[in-house]
């Protein structure tokens, strides 16, 4: 398995913990006192109007937004305030709503850099960097520069790029935007072969059919808070 | 990976071609005006391991630059090392003017770098300017005038050797960092800040570092300099050196490393044969740099006159 | 203490006239989303215009005129022919904009020479209480702040509206009608215009020499990044400040000393802008997703 635990180590219920979180933007309250866990090995889904503050949460999660109050867990160490490469040596890992790749790059040189802070040797990164490959569906592709494949593979590379961060934890922000409905699917099926293998996943879509298939629970955010969670089926009928 | 093989071997080669010009020069002013290529080449490379490799567009390299030079000066005038470790300690006062501009700008975006570098290594030359004081032998020095030394080496033929070989491990030492995860850290956090971020790269650290490598590169630079002219002025501080740089790389390559080095070394070698004085210098540099800056678009402008249509820009202009 | 009133009192006007240049920077900043650092060579071709005024027997103010009309056409063109293809890449424009100002310095050097030059004052100067102020600095004072109030009133204009608009989204200002590259050149030629009327107004204080722009370049980058980028009233007040900052120093201490405080303050408000003054190109949340 190419994860590993990172500082904090994945134990038990409640993972990832976010208590009371608060913050605000240019006088607008983003986050209003957000409260949710994801268990270990959990996927939550996460859905929501827009502008309810989804992305501030991942944001916040990650480290590149400060909550001004409310607290931020993973498994027993507070990570708060921490800047965003200390949160990913913790083991969470996240990708971002508008695709972040070094586009001149190749597939493989953006899998490499992903696990620059794991001290890897030469051969344990190579073979890192293989095996999110094939299980991103990226073999084919290795060689290319990012700005020359699609949506659905730039998407798959970002999923591939916070796997191999080494992270427990994964933040995904909205990986399906924007796709065709050619490409989903091959997004689809990553982040099932990733649920299978047990990573714990934070989903944020639109689609419901994503939380149907590939979410234990659902939480609905409105207004920074979040209004409604459980089982999907129960959450969003209606 | 045969291609590969070739490409470093034809780098490495590249890099002992300054070595080997100087060794076989035998005209004593060709020795002078190859050190000096030699050593304004290895000022250029440095400033492409932060600028080029890294995207931080220093306009103030000469701090790095200037301050090695004045730290060999003093050292070797107040006899506190011999001349050859006077040089080598230009690698000190080059990394804390790295360290400097490195901290500031750490969190800035480009433009705000570009102008934080440019105004330390300014504040650092009016600094340099003003102050006087006694030296050994009677002299009163500093201010606009500099400092002198002994040259070192006495001999031209000397110096263009130590020159050469400083500039060949240095492109050596520069390249392996480029190539390195160092490098590939830099490099991605010039792709994309918060990318790197995203990957666990501490983006701020990382940017200090650059900084100061390329700063001891400058000032080893400097200190060479500064010991084959005999003085150090605060002309070193000024916006001469920093826009030479700059210009170098934007006509050469920028972040290949051996391109804007060798463009140094040959534009060097050339103004220091041709006996061009300073304002021309400058000149030519601010031509250089309006011509990369606007050459492509007008470029451009000229390839999509004929179309009915302009094509797609490419993604992550400047 | 009299000393202390007259260097506040001549600090303050030269503050002013400075200002009046900053004002223009950050104009173009906020307009034109670009630094202009050629404007010191602006203030520069208006100072040596002055010169040429002394010349031909007039006051240095008298410059200010012909000094307007050269920085605001040569402003203009070179906008139209530098700034606007490099619209979308700041930091190349700026640096560009920095390889003319070393240019212009050539042409200065090859215009008036390479020694120093002063700018005689040719009106009386004036005894008010216990003040000793010249008919330049005056009239310098009471144009400035005519021109502060002309540029402050502009923006309540229904034009003005437009520059503001055109500063606030340029696309945005674009889909609404405004012409936003005229207004963006417009904007340019008439800040330069302004720097260059400082720059005649400032004559008699300076030592003329080709490289004499890049001070008075820090100094307005100064108060720009302690005023507020794009902000007109915060530059100005930051402009009376610095330069009175920068007067003192240089009657109390040496005239480089000036220039180290300028450059000091300069790199501290960038800096301590958070996300960095000048460099606030894109809103750091737009840039986050």
């Amino acid at each position: 398995m190419i994860l590993q635990a990172g500082e904090a180590a994945a134990s038990g219920p409640g993972l990832l913990r976010v208590e009371d979180v608060i913050t605000r933007f240019d006088g607008v309250t983003a986050l209003n006192g957000l409260t949710l866990s994801l268990a270990a090995g959990e996927s939550l889904g996460i859905s929501g109007p827009n502008g309810c503050g989804k992305t501030t949460l991942v944001n916040v999660i990650s480290g590149f937004v400060r909550a001004e109050q409310g607290r931020v867990w993973l498994a027993d160490t507070e990570i708060t305030r921490w800047p965003p490469h200390r949160v990913v040596r913790a083991g969470i890992a996240r990708t971002f709503q508008r695709p972040r790749l070094a586009f001149r790059m190749t597939v493989e040189q953006n899998l490499e850099a992903a696990t620059l802070h794991r001290n890897l040797r030469a051969r344990k990164r190579r073979q890192v960097v293989n095996q999110v490959l094939s299980i991103a569906g990226l073999e084919p592709l290795r060689a290319r520069e990012a700005w020359t494949l699609s949506l659905g593979a730039i998407r798959r590379v970002e999923v591939g790029r916070a796997l191999a961060t080494g992270g427990t934890v994964v933040l995904l922000d909205e990986p399906f935007a924007s796709l065709s409905p050619d490409d989903a699917p091959e997004v689809f099926s990553v982040l099932r072969r990733l649920k299978r293998e047990g990573v714990s996943m934070l989903i944020i879509a639109h689609g419901f059919g994503v939380f149907h298939t590939l979410c234990d629970r659902v939480a609905v955010i409105e207004a920074g808070r979040v209004i409604r969670a459980g089982r999907p089926a129960e959450v969003l009928r209606g | 990976m045969e291609a590969l093989l070739l490409v470093t071997l034809w780098r490495i080669a590249w890099c002992l071609v300054p070595l080997g010009l100087a060794v076989a020069a035998q005209d004593r002013f060709l020795q002078s005006v190859l050190t000096f290529a030699a050593a304004q080449a290895l000022y250029v490379a440095s400033w492409d391991l932060i600028g080029g490799v890294g995207g931080q567009p220093s306009l103030g390299h000469a701090l790095g630059f200037g301050a090695g030079a004045y730290t060999t000066v003093v050292v070797a005038g107040q006899n506190l090392a011999p001349p050859p470790v006077a040089i080598a300690l230009g690698v000190l006062g080059g990394g804390l003017g790295g360290v400097l501009q490195g901290g500031f700008s750490a969190r800035l975006h480009r433009v705000s770098v570009a102008l934080v570098t440019l105004a330390m290594a300014e504040c650092a030359r009016e600094i340099a300017g003003m102050f006087r004081f006694p030296w050994s032998g009677g002299l009163i020095v500093g201010g606009n005038s500099g400092i002198p030394m002994l040259v070192y080496p006495p001999d031209e033929g000397s110096a263009a050797r130590l020159a050469g070989a400083v500039l060949t491990a240095g492109l050596l030492g520069l390249l392996w960092i480029k190539h390195s995860r160092l490098g590939l850290a830099i490099q991605t956090v010039r792709a994309d800040d918060r990318l790197a971020a995203a990957n666990g790269v501490n983006v701020p650290r990382v940017r200090v570092i650059a900084f100061v490598l390329a700063g001891c590169v400058a000032g080893l630079a400097g200190g060479l300099v500064a010991a084959a002219a005999g003085r150090v002025s605060p002309s070193m501080l000024s916006l001469e050196p920093s826009l030479f740089a700059v210009a170098a790389a934007a006509v050469a390559g920028s972040g290949t490393i051996l391109g804007p080095a060798s463009f140094a070394y040959a534009i060097t070698a050339a103004l220091q044969w041709l006996d061009v004085p300073g304002t021309m210098r400058l000149t030519l540099y601010a031509l250089l740099l309006i011509g990369a800056g606007l050459g492509p678009v007008v470029m451009t402008r000229l390839s999509t006159a004929g179309r009915t249509r302009p094509p797609l820009t490419s993604r992550g202009a400047a | 203490m009299e000393t202390a009133l007259q260097v506040l009192v001549s600090g303050v006007l030269t503050g002013a006239e400075y200002a009046l240049a900053a004002v223009g920077m950050t104009l173009i900043f906020g307009v034109g989303r670009v630094l202009n650092l050629a404007h010191g060579a602006f203030l520069a071709l208006g100072a040596y215009i002055a010169y040429q005024s002394t010349v031909l027997g007039l006051p240095a103010v008298a410059g200010a005129v012909p000094a307007a009309a050269a920085g605001a056409l040569l402003g203009a063109a070179v906008e139209r022919v530098t700034v606007r293809p490099l619209r979308s890449q700041p930091l190349t424009a700026a640096v560009v904009l920095l390889g003319l100002a070393i240019l212009a310095e050539q042409g200065f050097s090859a215009a008036w020479g390479t020694s120093s030059h002063s700018v005689p004052l040719r009106l009386p100067t004036l005894l008010i209480g216990r003040l000793v102020l010249s008919m330049e600095q005056l009239i310098a004072a009471g144009v400035v702040v005519a021109l502060f109030g002309m540029v402050a009133g502009y923006l309540w204009t229904r034009p003005g509206l437009a520059l503001r608009a055109a500063a606030a989204d340029a696309e945005i200002a674009q889909l609404a009608g405004v012409n936003v590259p005229r207004a963006q050149t417009a904007t340019f030629g008439v800040a330069c215009g302004m720097a260059a009327v400082a720059g005649a107004f400032l004559s008699p204080l300076l030592t003329l020499s080709p490289t004499m722009g890049r001070s008075p370049l820090f100094l307005s980058l100064a108060m720009v990044a302690i005023g507020g980028p794009g902000r007109v009233w915060g530059t100005i007040v930051a402009g009376i400040g610095v330069g009175l900052a920068s007067t003192a120093v240089e009657f109390y201490l040496a005239p480089p000393w000036s220039s180290v405080l300028a450059l000091v303050l300069l790199i501290a408000a960038v800096v301590s802008r958070a996300d960095g003054a000048l460099g606030r190109m894109r809103s750091w949340r737009r840039s986050y997703s």
